[in-house]
């Protein structure tokens, strides 16, 4: 296979075990850790996109995302520090208290 | 004719000044004679297929299109006289009804009474006089100032009862969804080329070659015009309006006011036209609005909040009809429903104004034998709401219905869904009507009979609730009139079995209702509140579905209602999960639908 | 760029290796080293692609100050937030919701034209990501500092609203 087509797959597999990762850990840390998998996934595309056309604006872009992340990041780490600090059991899906 | 027409929204300011001033012996008085003057020029002009424009340059320089544009057409004429015959009805009306709600029984004093009365005509004049400069205007910008002072002045009639409680947080809601739908007209007003102000010309090539294009200036016009006509999430200032005294309900928030965003709309259905997109979403909108709003209205327990969300799922359907592409026949569902709905909300009046202001439904029920005129007017304006085949609301109603059939882009399921709402509409209609006027008597004091200015204006409404819809059958007179303004239209066809389905469906709702509804509260149990005078109604407070009669209907709605929350968990890896299958779908349902273009503008071309 | 074929290769593999860690790694401190290397696999394989600056600031804001910013919570937190092991209806859900996802975009990827062939000019320096930023892409770029903001204001917010509990 050609090498665009190997970090294209590698992008794509990425988001998916972010997805996975997301699902399936019920700890907040490991949630976080799985967003930031599937960020890093996007990003993976957009700079290869970037290579491929031969424009650059992909990279901007990821640059760009780079900030979302690192802002998402604090506010979840945030939000789950709040949360948690005080309880027993940090286990994601304890606090229902959204429920419909 | 049009030259003095074009003058309409003048009409009122005479009796505003006379109000304002404290001219004339009886509150009011002065003002009743500019709604009948409208009313009857405006039929003449659209009789005579009347035209006007007014124009004057320059009002508002740094504009595109900054001129003071006024026009007479059909349809505004049509507006004109739609706003004029409900709103001498309602003023007489409201000679009647004021004076009571401003007295001794409230804590007014004589003085305090009398200037209250004359603000409200104020109110009532300033209302009027906004509402036929927005239907009077040629551009964007003069729609806006009729627009504002329309949103304005329901704001002061929704607070004007400034001795009752939640009056004021009603009036806030009224103005914070009035103010998404201004700011969202001034930003298309800003965006529009230069010279391309004029609503008729809107969908034209060059107005549409700016920023966005046709589907940006679509859609703002259509969250102004759903702002207006509380539709979708900005449905929530209708029910509280009812704060208001039950005229200004019937008046603004079911006739005209809130109809304004269905004028917009199909005034500017040239627009919509070229946004397609837009147009499918105002369909969808206003099918979801319609169903919600039916299905709310079964879990009131106040009469007139039943009746604001009955006027959302109307407004639902007319919104449908524009949607599919069918302006005319929402324009025709907009004159019809005036007249029923306002019957309904004075009727309504009378028996609130006959229980000494009790708006609950727990309060009423048996009222029939003393309130007979009361009794003949409801059933009329609920037979005209359910669509009972040959009232006005059955003919509006089948063209819309046919209008969402006729359609190709939406699947089946969601055209079905309007017509399930005509189940929804008997059901609740028939909640009120057996429930208020059949059963046992639950208000154990003396009734407040009502006078004959009560009486009298429901008379005209209830011809109307009849008769308009002899406007297009068997004769198309009233699209032939609106040809140009809002295009071709379909003719009515009847009978057919679509309509005589839906008549059917409305019907068997209604006759549900007959045997389902129930007294939950006994009689002993008002006979202690019979000697007050009223409490103070308060919008804010929570639902009781047991509390009240006929919760048979607001039980089984709560139960679905309960069922369907079960969704959220408040789990987040619920939701998550959710929103990963979600995007997973629709990924592979846009792959079945999809040719390899959709692929190429993602990677480019090969 | 076939002679970059096996740097890629290597780069992908440990990405994918360590992301794996990091989602299956049992005590959190491990997960957060392996999301550490996981980010430096990705700087790598920027550098590779040509991206310099882009590899430059993955090291600084994600290995440098995401990960630092992790490994304080969890030191935080108790135990780390160590969890019990997921149960076999959670793994299959998970796996079976990232599969579909996978299979969406593999599929809609898969209707279009293979990737066109890598372009001349394909290596990006400051100047031209600063002609991007400033040109094109100045919008997204404005933007990005109301979104700081809001994330600073936020998580202020939040920790104000635990200090007034009592």
């Amino acid at each position: 296979m050609n090498p665009e087509v190997l970090v294209l797959a590698t992008s794509v597999v990425l988001l998916a075990i972010g997805v996975a990762g997301a699902l399936i850990r019920r700890n907040p840390i490991a949630v976080l850790m799985s967003i930031e998998l599937m960020l890093n996934g996007a990003n993976l595309l957009l700079v290869l996109g970037a290579r491929v056309r031969g424009n650059v604006d992909g990279q901007s872009a990821a640059l760009i995302v780079l900030v979302l992340a690192a802002a998402e990041a604090v506010i979840g780490l945030g939000i789950a520090l709040a949360l948690f600090r005080d309880r027993d059991r940090v286990d994601i899906d304890e606090p229902a208290e959204v429920r419909g | 004719m049009s030259g003095i027409l074009i003058w309409a929204w003048l009409f009122t300011l005479p009796g505003l000044l006379m109000s304002a001033l404290g001219v004339g012996k009886r509150p009011g008085a002065a003002s009743q004679g500019g709604p009948p003057v409208m009313f009857v020029l405006a039929l003449v002009a659209l009789a005579t297929g009347a035209h006007g424009d007014f124009r004057v340059e320059g009002w508002l320089p740094f504009l595109p299109d900054g001129a003071f544009h006024l026009r007479v057409d059909a349809l505004s004429a049509l507006m004109l006289a739609v706003v004029g015959a409900v709103s001498t009805c309602v003023y007489i009306y409201s000679l009647g009804y004021i004076p009571d709600q401003v007295g001794h029984s409230a804590g007014y004093s004589d003085e305090e009474s009398e200037v209250a009365q004359r603000r409200f005509f104020c109110y009532l004049d300033f209302f009027v006089a906004s509402m036929a400069l927005l239907v009077l205007a040629g551009n964007l910008a003069v729609l806006l100032v009729g627009w504002t002072c329309v949103g304005i002045s329901s704001f002061l009639l929704i607070t004007f009862l400034n001795k009752k409680a939640g009056t004021l947080s009603a009036g806030l809601q009224a103005l914070a969804a009035n103010a998404i739908g201004d700011a969202t007209l001034l930003v298309a007003l800003v965006l529009v080329p230069m010279g391309c102000g004029d609503l008729t010309t809107l969908g034209t090539a060059p107005c549409i070659a700016g920023v966005g294009g046709a589907p940006l200036l679509a859609l703002l016009i259509f969250i102004a015009a759903a702002a207006k006509s509380a539709q979708g999430p900005l449905y929530f200032w209708l029910p509280s309006a009812m704060a208001g005294p039950t005229p200004v309900s019937a008046l603004i928030h079911a006739a005209t006011m809130v109809a304004a965003g269905v004028y917009l709309m199909a005034r500017t259905h040239g627009l919509l036209a070229a946004a397609p997109s837009v147009g499918q979403a105002t369909a969808v909108i206003g099918i979801l609005t319609a169903l919600g709003g039916g299905i709310l209205s079964l879990q009131q327990t106040n009469f007139k909040r039943s009746l604001a969300y009955s006027t959302v799922s109307q407004l639902g359907y007319m919104f449908a009809g524009i949607g599919f592409g069918a302006p005319f026949a929402a324009m025709f569902h907009l004159v019809t429903h005036a007249s029923f709905k306002a019957l309904l909300f004075l009727t309504a009046g009378v028996v609130i104004h006959a229980l000494h202001g009790r708006e609950k439904l727990s309060d009423m029920g048996g009222l029939r034998k003393e309130l007979p005129g009361a009794y003949a007017a409801f059933l009329i304006g609920s037979l005209a709401l359910i669509g009972l085949p040959l009232t006005s609301g059955s003919f509006s109603k089948d063209l819309i219905l046919e209008a969402a059939q006729g359609h190709d882009f939406m699947p089946p399921l969601l055209w079905l869904g309007l017509f399930a709402g005509v189940f929804l509409t008997g059901m609740y209609s028939g909640r009120l009507f057996f429930g208020v006027f059949h059963g046992p008597r639950r208000f154990l004091g003396e009734l407040h009979k009502p006078s004959g200015e009560l009486l009298w204006p429901l008379v005209p409404l209830a011809i109307g609730a009849l008769v308009l819809g002899y406007l297009e059958w068997p004769v198309p007179v009233l699209s032939r009139l609106l040809g140009e303004t809002v295009g071709e239209a379909e003719a009515v066809h009847f009978p057919s079995v679509m309509g005589l389905a839906a008549g059917a469906l409305g019907l068997a709702g209604f006759g549900l209702m007959a045997w389902r509804t129930e007294p939950a509260i006994q009689p002993a149990a008002v006979a202690a509140r019979a000697d007050d005078h009223g409490e103070a109604e308060h919008f804010e407070e929570p639902l009781e579905p047991n509390v009240g009669w006929s919760d048979w209907a607001a039980e089984r709605s709560y139960g679905l209602a309960g069922a369907l929350a079960g969704i959220q968990t408040g789990q987040l890896s619920r939701y998550i999960l959710v929103s990963v299958l979600g995007v997973a779908a629709i990924l592979l349902l846009t792959l079945a639908g999809s040719s390899v273009s959709v692929s190429q503008t993602f990677m480019g071309p090969r | 760029m076939n002679d970059l074929f096996l740097p890629l290769a290597v780069g992908c593999a440990v990405a994918l290796v360590s992301a794996l860690l990091v989602v299956l790694a049992r005590r959190p401190v491990h997960a957060v080293l392996a999301l550490l290397g996981h980010s430096l696999s990705i700087a790598a394989l920027y550098m590779i692609l040509g991206a310099d600056m882009v590899a430059v600031g993955q090291v600084l804001v994600y290995a440098g100050a995401i990960v630092v910013l992790f490994l304080f919570v969890v030191a935080l937190l108790p135990q780390g937030g160590a969890e019990d092991d997921p149960t076999l209806g959670r793994v299959l859900g998970g796996v079976v919701a990232a599969g579909a996802l996978l299979a969406g975009i593999a599929a809609w990827l898969s209707l279009g034209a293979s990737l066109p062939p890598v372009a001349a000019n394909a290596g990006g320096n400051v100047t031209e990501i600063g002609r991007s930023l400033f040109g094109r892409l100045i919008v997204p770029f404005e933007l990005t500092t109301p979104l700081l903001l809001v994330a600073i204001i936020g998580a202020v917010a939040i920790w104000r609203r635990q200090e007034r509990v009592p």
